[in-house]
């Protein structure tokens, strides 16, 4: 295209292919919203509010807090990232900032430096943003569309689902696979920790369940919080076997013995603890002390 | 030279600058200084001063425009602001309100 | 006590499934564990965490590859990979870290990162 060219410019009619991008010699300082993707070729400094998808470019250089979609990066990003979706750091990215989406993948070569977690983006914050700005037609994605886009993700693939329930309900308390009195009984019980870990996916509002999840997930004890940090005492699994014969604080995991009692007898292929945990006498421990290896006979 | 088009859902509230060919279909409010050339397409609106060296408005642009080489409002462009540039070619349709400075 | 290992054998040491340590592991072979570890680890060796593992541990390792859960900081001196399946909270250190899609983490990362020339004069983190 030569240089001063009298608005020769390619596509000269508005919407059909306009592909929005930010050139490599062009820089963008405030804020920059819309409801189509963009490609960051250049430098876009401040916020960005997309309700689609984020392209930075290998060259391209994003200082801001990122509210998108998706955001592919494989440039360099100096910010927060929150998506909808999915983040993604390509091999040549360069992330420094926290990233918060339910998805997030990192490819071999991405430089990453900051915090990961992978809930659905923070809805307070996204619509205390939005007000905080003028928001243009940005305004009109503020609180409901995250969310609902936030949920569906999350109700998405069902064979994603099963595999997640399986985990959770793995780690989570083993009173899941017992007959609902007892789970019930127990899941009041449980003196120490907080709720079982939960993970990214589990639904932030707690009148979202995941529709595939198998029958043993209990709804009762679940806090929809998002996860508790792994500050400590995430206790995974309490049995009443455990805590009635071993007082001893237990940082975290209280089931080891029963759990091992019961994978005895289960398929161990899948996440353990899929069988139903029967109270079983806790095995014999071998030597007390501070180490201890516990032999599941 | 690369070209950086701004889609027609995109907001920017703030500056966009650099040597790039700027094609706004979208909404920009602040101040636009692009070296070569700026068109704002029909739909587009501009609500910024606006610096560069061809400016063609076919849309909307609220604010003042100087250009270095030349500066045209097309038919059904809007423009409200004053326009200094040393050549401009004001079409037959568009609406224009404010000064024009072409002295050099 | 610690499990220490001097002599590298063929076969890599397995921490079958049904298998719980409480306590330290330290060594100089690849390791793989299937069971569940309470404590820390210290290899300088490939830490293989198979899917149906649980850790509450810190690991000090060479790399790791994670298809199980953990909880606790992985440090490794070449490569941290978080496979799908792969529950994680923790904070991660290695100059490479790989987090594949279906991975969940939770925590922080840091590696190297080099940004541009451009950039470190505005900003620094």
């Amino acid at each position: 295209m030569a240089q001063k060219t009298k608005n020769n410019l390619p596509s000269p009619d508005a919407s059909a292919e306009v592909v929005t991008h930010i050139g490599s010699g062009t820089r963008v300082v405030g804020r920059l919203s819309g409801q189509e993707d963009i490609r960051v070729h250049g430098t876009v400094e401040g916020v960005v509010r997309l309700g689609a998808a984020l392209f930075v470019e290998p060259e391209g250089v994003v200082l801001a807090e990122v509210w998108a979609h998706d955001v592919v990066v494989s440039g360099t990003v100096v910010g927060n990232i929150h998506a909808e979706n999915a983040v993604v750091l390509t091999a040549t990215a360069r992330v420094v900032g926290d990233l918060r989406s339910p998805r997030i993948s990192l490819e071999p070569g991405a430089a990453f430096r900051g915090a990961i977690s992978m809930d659905p983006p923070d809805v307070e914050a996204l619509e205390a943003e939005a007000s905080a700005s003028r928001g243009y037609g940005a305004s009109r994605s503020a609180a409901a569309p995250t969310v609902r886009g936030a949920i569906s993700e999350r109700q998405a693939p069902a064979n994603g689902e099963t595999r997640r329930a399986q985990a959770p309900a793995r780690t989570q308390q083993s009173s899941v696979r017992l007959p609902p009195r007892r789970a019930q009984a127990f899941t009041a019980a449980p003196t120490r920790a907080p709720e079982p870990r939960v993970w990214a996916r589990e639904p932030v509002r707690p009148a979202q369940r995941l529709p595939a999840a198998p029958v043993a997930f209990q709804p009762a004890p679940f806090q929809p919080s998002s996860f508790q940090p792994a500050e400590d005492d995430t206790i995974i699994v309490q049995h009443a076997a455990i805590r009635s014969s071993d007082d001893r604080p237990r940082r975290r995991t209280g089931a080891l013995p029963s759990d091992l009692a019961a994978e005895r007898t289960s398929d161990l292929a899948v996440g353990a603890g899929d069988e139903p945990r029967k109270k079983l006498a806790r095995p014999k421990t071998l030597a007390r002390g501070k180490h201890k290896v516990e032999r599941v006979d | 030279m690369a070209s950086t088009v701004i889609g027609s859902s995109i907001v920017i509230d703030g500056e966009i600058s650099g040597e790039d060919h700027l094609v706004v279909h979208g909404t920009v409010k602040g101040r636009i200084n692009v070296r070569d050339s700026l068109v704002v397409e029909n739909g587009g609106l501009v609500e910024a001063t606006v610096e560069s060296s061809t400016i063609t408005v076919n849309g909307t642009v609220n604010g003042d425009i100087s250009a270095s080489e030349r500066a045209e409002l097309r038919p059904n462009s809007t423009v409200i602001g004053d326009i200094r540039a040393p050549r401009i070619l004001i079409a037959d349709g568009a609406s224009f309100k404010g000064n024009v400075d072409m002295g050099g | 006590m610690a499990v220490s290992v001097s002599n590298p054998s063929t076969a890599p040491c397995n921490i079958g499934p049904r298998i719980a340590i409480r306590g330290t592991i330290t060594g100089d072979e690849d390791l793989i564990v299937e069971g569940r570890v309470e404590g820390s680890i210290s290899l300088s060796g490939h830490l293989a965490i198979a899917q149906v593992a649980v850790l509450e541990a810190d690991l000090e390792v060479d790399s790791i590859d994670v298809h199980g859960q953990v909880d606790g900081d992985i440090v490794a001196q070449t490569t941290i990979t978080l496979h799908e399946g792969a529950r994680v909270v923790g904070n991660l250190r290695a100059p490479r870290v790989v987090i594949a899609d279906g991975a969940q983490f939770k925590g922080t990362v840091e590696m190297d990162v080099q940004l541009p020339a451009s950039i470190t004069r505005q900003q620094r983190r």
